[in-house]
């Protein structure tokens, strides 16, 4: 397994596993790496190449834009935590202010594949799905990984070619494991 | 609609901008009479106008709203982007300033370009905000 940091121009080969932070990225402008995930999308939009997309990465996108929302709704900074006890209270107050916002990953996908994007729903039943189960907790453990991080880095490497995430921790998962058919691209 | 008459018209150059009518599909709409004093179909014309605009979160300036004056040609900053994508020039610099469109515009179908340009950036966002934690569900 390999970690390269992704450059204007960087070679990507698919299919492509996108973390949720690209993804998010790529919709929430403003942010540092901001130009870097919408570039990044924009050459697997001209490459055709497959995407792969898992339920865990759009749970995490629709988390994090929920949390965008309240921070901007009470003015809070970037920082300022966003737990499952802030979104059960403000819940009901996010959707009647940015009900747009929270349709707009599922929004940006459907267009995609309405554009002739292949995009690829994962996990699906077969062989990649029982090595991705034997995975888990390995990478949970040996990588120290959350549950979530191993599941996406475990998806990338059974369903696609290469995993693009702006996550720092999966270049430190690349040191420590040896699966050759796996680049993981760096968004910094 | 005799003399008074609504115009719709391409600018030569957004003003302001850096890019080209060519390179960004820019435009401009100006609109105001011919004549002396806005007729009432006029004025609902222009009023139709503003109120699309306003719905499609570009802001008009009161001024445009004339007395019964003549109404000098106003310009209204929104940049076309692709086919049926238009947004505000500032908001065009935040989501598509930094970002080679024209080499992705080249490389890709117009309803392809659609779809990628209608999405990037689409949600505001502040220079502070960390993708990888924002998108970190707690377990509390």
């Amino acid at each position: 397994m390999v970690c390269i940091d992704w450059r204007p121009g960087t070679q990507i080969d698919g299919p492509v596993y996108v973390d949720a932070n690209v993804l998010v990225g790529a919709i929430i402008r403003n942010h540092r790496l901001y130009a870097s995930c919408a570039s990044v999308i924009g050459q697997l939009l001209v490459t055709q190449c497959c995407v792969q997309v898992s339920a865990v990465a759009v749970e995490e996108c629709l988390w994090a834009i929920a949390g965008h929302c309240y921070r901007e709704m009470y003015h809070h900074k970037p920082t300022v935590k966003f737990t499952k006890a802030t979104y059960s209270k403000w819940r009901d107050q996010i959707f009647a202010k940015y009900s747009a916002r929270m349709t707009a990953i599922g929004s940006m996908l459907r267009d995609w594949a309405r554009a002739g994007v292949p995009i690829d729903v994962i996990p699906t039943m077969g062989p990649e799905w029982d090595r991705t189960l034997e995975l888990l907790p390995l990478y949970m453990r040996q990588c120290r990984l959350t549950p979530a991080d191993a599941c996406h880095l475990a998806l990338a490497e059974n369903y696609a070619r290469t995993f693009i995430t702006a996550d720092a921790d999966f270049r430190t998962a690349a040191n420590v494991l040896s699966a050759p058919s796996l680049t993981i691209l760096h968004i910094t | 609609m005799g003399t008074d008459t609504a115009i719709l018209e391409r600018a030569p150059t957004y003003v302001g901008s850096k890019h080209s009518p060519s390179s960004t599909g820019s435009v401009s709409l100006r609109f105001g009479g011919r004549g002396h004093g806005d007729s009432p179909v006029q004025q609902q014309i222009d009023e139709i106008i503003r109120s699309s605009l306003e719905q499609a979160g570009f802001p008009q300036p009161n001024e445009l709203a004339g007395e019964g004056h003549c109404t000098p040609p106003k310009t209204v900053g929104v940049i076309a982007v692709a086919q049926g994508i238009a947004v505000r020039s500032d908001e065009y610099e935040e989501r598509y300033g930094s970002i080679d469109l024209d080499d992705f515009r080249r490389h890709m179908s117009p309803e392809l370009f659609s779809a990628f340009v209608r999405h990037i950036g689409a949600i505001p966002g502040h220079r502070d905000l960390d993708v990888t934690q924002t998108t970190t569900i707690p377990y509390e």
